[in-house]
């Protein structure tokens, strides 16, 4: 191998020294070895610090770097990028990866072939299984881009059929990823990214289960904003979500003019009109999927 | 009554009396074309079971002809193998009921796979007139498997030595080919069974089987895989059935037989080698030049813990990126750690969800219960970076 590695994980880490080697295992164990893995710490500890060393000195791929001072998880995400990038500036590809799921050791390989074999697509991501004490379920969506040329389609596509939790965790391209702003100061920032990178090109799903996830409780957004935010979360943060993530879109691609030629200024402001109406029409009618969660987040809501 | 109607009425009855004659003209003509015909297809028939049976002759002379040189390479292992093996007694006793396999005849041979019962429980003459109970088992499994992952990974139960089953769909399946056909989709499922798929043009891959059964799994694998070299370890007994019936099942196989007098030997150009049998004695220190695949259907369920551990380890020093491995889904919590968690030292254990999920909660029929005695767990395990 020579130059920089191609694919680059930024993990952002958080207290979860009880699973983190199993994490780390599954990561430096892929079949696809041209990769680097950047460790950030927001809530260093020797415990972490301990389980990362002791894989940092067999494999120079990995490396670490704790904050000084409590980031919360959307700052952290954004230093996880940031650091990968600063690492290994040319590497083609990124992935976010969390401190406790686990990737299969094909993940990388069958997620770089996809994404060279589609110039036109900006993410690629595996079908998952949910990983319980006991065993493991198939998580059965199905959802991607490929084939739509059009912005407007893809986008309209990802707000009404897109599981963000699953999709976050896929391959990106990194200047595509760059360029939709990596993740904002919004609540679901995770939903709002790949809405905005949506719009930049197409998302693949290869059909093997490759990702394996941690279950854990369901969205709320009482619990979202101190985990999100590192101090008082933003005031717009308490506007509607579609609200926030339109304004974002707006401001990337329509104000900062960051979409390049795949989405100029005057589109950026259409996207936003789009993705306003196409989220109210989601808000009305939402798809089974999302009554489901609704029901038991309100559900969640009543027994506290 | 007029003349003319006489002659009319006459007339009228000659014409009747030849039409009726033309008729049994016809019907006799017809009864002699249906003979004629019936005859011809007895004949085709018979022509037929004869050419069967010819073909079943030459496969069972040419199986004997297989048997009679594996039994030699066979008695060479079990000769130098010494008695260094701690045998279970499950392990003893399936010994004890293949023993006679040493002094088989050609009609034993000729018929392997009606032997076997011992080793897989599963025995041909309760398919002669199968049980409702073996049936609905049998069709439902086979439902559920078909309709969610659909034909590539089925592969049926090969008729020759005695390959028995149900038909459906034209194909003949039982037990085995249901048990064999739900690891594969669980291979599948687990992301493990495309890079052996896809490698077809690829580089070849090297899969261990410890154990190996009568063969089944190894020839549904290669089947579905076939840019594999298999290889199985097992007591020289279990070859006289495996190594057998894959040599006669898959006659253009090649197949090696590990020599301890030339271990290296075994593994010169590995890649040109479709099955290879290594005695099970050899565990510890056989050593192919790669391996990408362990599996496990049930053998190391008969083992003693410890000797579960010697192969959990040997996969883990000779590279295997996978092990896999089966046990029947009500296995006891004993024997789930007695297996699995003897791997869990060398490797991340993944149990893979059952396809058979969307059996119905209400046991069609009126049978007794949901049918999950054909179910088995499948554990697809990644190797540790470090043990």
């Amino acid at each position: 191998m020579s130059g920089p590695p191609r694919v680059v994980f930024g993990l952002p880490a958080y207290g979860r020294p009880d699973v983190l080697g199993r994490t780390l295992e599954s990561l430096l164990g892929q079949t696809f070895t041209d990769l680097a893995i950047v460790v950030v710490d927001d809530r260093p500890s020797p415990e972490v610090r301990a389980v990362v060393e002791s894989y940092q000195s067999r494999d120079g791929r990995l490396t670490y770097e704790a904050n000084a001072a409590r980031l919360g998880m959307i700052g952290n995400w954004r230093r996880a990028f940031d650091a990968g990038r600063a690492r290994c500036p040319g590497a083609e590809f990124f992935a976010w990866a969390s401190d406790h799921d686990v990737w299969h050791p094909r993940w990388a390989e069958a997620l770089v072939a996809a994404l060279d074999e589609a110039p036109n697509a900006v993410m690629a991501y595996p079908r998952s299984l949910r990983m319980h004490p006991h065993d493991r379920r198939r998580v059965e969506g199905q959802f991607e881009t490929a084939g739509l040329a059009a912005a407007g389609r893809r986008l309209r596509a990802a707000i009404h059929g897109l599981t963000a939790g699953n999709a976050i965790y896929g391959l990106f391209r990194a200047d595509a990823l760059a360029r939709a702003g990596v993740f904002r100061r919004v609540l679901m920032p995770d939903r709002q990214i790949l809405l905005a990178l949506s719009l930049l090109g197409e998302f693949r799903q290869v059909p093997d289960y490759l990702w394996y996830r941690e279950v854990s409780p369901a969205f709320s957004p009482e619990r979202q904003r101190p985990t999100l935010f590192a101090g008082r979360a933003p005031v717009h943060t308490y506007l509607p979500l579609d609200v926030q993530h339109a304004g974002s879109l707006f401001w990337q691609f329509a104000v900062a003019g960051r979409g390049g030629a795949a989405v100029r200024r005057l589109s950026g402001l259409w996207y936003t009109a789009l993705f306003l109406g196409a989220s109210a029409q989601r808000w009305v009618t939402p798809p089974p999927r999302v009554r489901r969660a609704r029901r038991a987040a309100d559900t969640a809501a009543g027994r506290a | 009554m007029q003349p003319e109607d006489a002659a009319r009425h006459e007339q009228q009855r000659r014409e009747r009396k030849a039409a009726l004659v033309a008729r049994r003209v016809e019907v006799t003509a017809a009864k002699r074309r249906e003979e004629a015909e019936r005859a011809e297809r007895r004949q085709a028939e018979a022509a037929q079971l004869e050419t069967e049976r010819l073909a079943v002759a030459a496969t069972a002379a040419r199986a004997f002809e297989i048997y009679r040189d594996v039994r030699a390479r066979a008695a060479r292992m079990r000769d130098t193998a010494g008695t260094n093996i701690e045998r279970s007694p499950a392990e003893v006793r399936l010994l004890a009921q293949l023993a006679p396999l040493w002094d088989a005849g050609p009609e034993t041979v000729g018929s392997l796979r009606r032997a076997c019962g011992p080793i897989s429980g599963v025995r041909a003459e309760d398919y002669a007139l199968p049980s409702p109970d073996l049936m609905l088992r049998l069709k439902q499994g086979y439902r559920v498997l078909r309709q969610q992952v659909g034909d590539a990974l089925f592969v049926e139960e090969s008729p020759v030595l005695g390959g028995f089953g149900s038909r459906r769909d034209g194909h003949l399946f039982n037990e085995d080919t249901l048990m064999f056909f739900s690891a594969l989709v669980a291979l599948d499922d687990a992301a493990v069974l495309p890079a052996f798929r896809a490698a077809r043009s690829g580089p070849r891959r090297l899969v261990w089987e410890s154990g190996g059964g009568w063969g089944g799994f190894a020839y549904q694998f290669t089947r579905v895989c076939p840019n594999v070299t298999y290889v199985i370890t097992a007591p020289p007994e279990l070859f006289l059935v495996s190594a057998v019936y894959l040599a006669t099942a898959l006659p253009e196989a090649r197949c090696r037989f590990f020599d301890a007098a030339s271990p290296d030997a075994t593994w010169e150009q590995w890649e040109t080698a479709d099955f290879v049998f290594v005695p099970d004695s050899e565990v510890g220190r056989f050593a192919p030049p790669r391996l990408d695949l362990t599996v496990d259907l049930g053998a190391w369920l008969l083992m003693t813990a410890g000797r579960v551990r010697d192969h959990a380890r040997r996969a883990f020093e000779l590279g295997s990126r996978y092990v896999f491995s089966v046990l029947p889904a009500r296995a006891s919590a004993d024997a789930v750690s007695r297996v699995w968690g003897n791997v869990e030292s060398w490797y991340w254990l993944h149990p893979v969800p059952p396809r058979a999920e969307t059996m119905p909660a209400v046991p069609p029929h009126g049978a007794a219960s949901v049918p999950d005695d054909v179910r088995h767990s499948h554990l697809v395990a990644w190797r540790r970076l470090h043990a």
